[in-house]
Formats: structure tokens, C-alpha cells, sequence
């Protein structure tokens, strides 16, 4: 399950997140954008997810299977136009 | 012998077109080989297993006495396949979304679903196209 920024054990080793607005050194809201994103990115990286969004064993183990099924009707489909070709170049 | 009778049929032109299977048809096949993925079922006992045109998987089970024909019992396990997870059910009713050791069971038996009705059912039609493509 995957923290949120303020449930994540190393959330308080970033006090500046912590501080009051009024206690925070002047920053453009650019700078403050990239700090935050690049520490989101180091928290997400410490979960094994960045770049992906996080799923539940059981969505993953739901994907599997879908991309399974997607195979098992894909061959259905090819056996169906192949054998109506068979039949076609046999009339 | 039999391999004469369908050469002289074949000559003759007599060969009787191989009739074109429709999507039922080949579920039924495949639902007959899930069905063995399972074990060994006692006398009197059918099972199935197989993907229907949809997102569901369906497992079911009928026994009938062998000595009376009478049936004992039957059951229709669904397994939805969505996108947060598996949602099962028992002849229609009690909803939940399976987890642990029966979702990893499933997804073996998906898997072995795929690689079993390949060898058996559709493998041998391509060899057997292939085959009278080349003669």
C-alpha cells in the first residue's frame, strides 16, 4: 500500500515541508513546484513505483489475467477466419 | 484402409466440407479441456472451465449418480475479471473480490487454460490447414 507524502516514515526528514509558510525562505513558486515534485519522485522511487501508478496485487494479478485472455481471443479469432479461408479456398 | 477410403473419396470428390466452427463451438471445446485442468473428476462428475465471450471465467461443476442418472448436484462458480481485481460469485449470488492463495490458483489455471487448449485443440487444426495447404 503506498504512503501518502504525509503518512510516509521519511516525510518528517523533510522539515521544510513542515514549516509554516511564513517560517519557509523565500522561494519562486517554480522552485517550490521542483522541490516538491523531486521529493515526491525520490518517495514514490523508495516504493518501486515511479513512473507507474501503484496497483493493489489484486489489479496487477487482474492485468495478467486480462492480457491472458486477450491472447485466448485472439487465437479464437484467427481460428475462425482460418478455417473459413479453408473452406473457401476448398469450395 | 481408412487412409483408401479417403484418398478414393478425395479423388472422386466426394470429401464432405469440414464444417466452419463458430465461436460457441470452439468455447465448448476449450471449456471441456479447462474442465481436465482440475484433476481427475469421479464417476459421474463434469466439470468445466472456460472464458466466455466476455471478462468472465466460469467454473462449473455437475454430478449425476452413475448407476441412476439421477443429479446430485451442480454449481456455477463466475469470475469476473476487472480492472481493481476478481470479482467471484456462486450461481449468481454473494459477490467478493477473491484475493491470496484462490486469485493465484486462478491465474495458474488461466495460464495452463492458454498453453492446454493450444496444444490440444487449436495446434493440430493449424498443422492439419497446414498440412492440406502443402498437399
Amino acid at each position: 500500500m503506498a504512503h501518502t507524502l504525509e503518512q510516509h516514515p521519511g516525510f518528517d526528514s523533510y522539515p521544510e515541508w513542515n514549516q509554516h509558510p511564513e517560517q519557509q525562505p523565500a522561494q519562486s513558486e517554480t522552485d517550490i513546484a521542483r522541490v516538491a515534485v523531486s521529493k515526491a519522485f525520490e518517495l514514490r522511487g523508495e516504493a518501486g513505483v515511479i513512473g507507474t501508478p501503484e496497483l493493489s496485487v489484486e489489479a496487477r494479478t487482474s492485468a495478467e489475467i486480462r492480457a491472458i485472455d486477450e491472447r485466448v481471443r485472439s487465437r479464437r479469432a484467427t481460428e475462425l477466419i482460418e478455417s473459413q479461408r479453408t473452406q473457401q479456398r476448398a469450395a | 484402409m481408412a487412409t483408401f477410403r479417403s484418398l478414393f473419396s478425395k479423388a472422386v470428390g466426394l470429401v464432405a466440407p469440414v464444417p466452419v466452427p463458430t465461436l460457441p463451438d470452439l468455447i465448448d471445446a476449450e471449456s471441456k479441456i479447462g474442465g481436465t485442468l482440475f484433476g481427475e473428476a469421479g464417476r459421474g462428475i463434469q466439470r468445466r472451465f472456460f472464458l466466455d465471450e466476455g471478462d468472465s471465467w466460469f467454473f462449473s461443476e455437475t454430478a449425476t449418480d452413475p448407476t441412476t442418472g439421477r443429479k446430485l448436484y451442480s454449481f456455477t462458480i463466475r469470475y469476473e475479471i476487472l480492472p481493481q481485481g476478481v470479482l467471484k460469485s456462486v450461481d449468481g449470488k454473494g459477490h467478493v473480490f477473491i484475493t491470496g492463495i484462490e486469485l493465484e490458483h486462478l491465474k495458474q489455471a488461466v495460464a495452463l487454460y492458454e498453453r492446454k487448449t493450444d496444444t490440444e485443440l487449436y495446434a493440430p487444426k493449424r498443422t492439419k490447414r497446414t498440412e492440406s495447404a502443402a498437399a
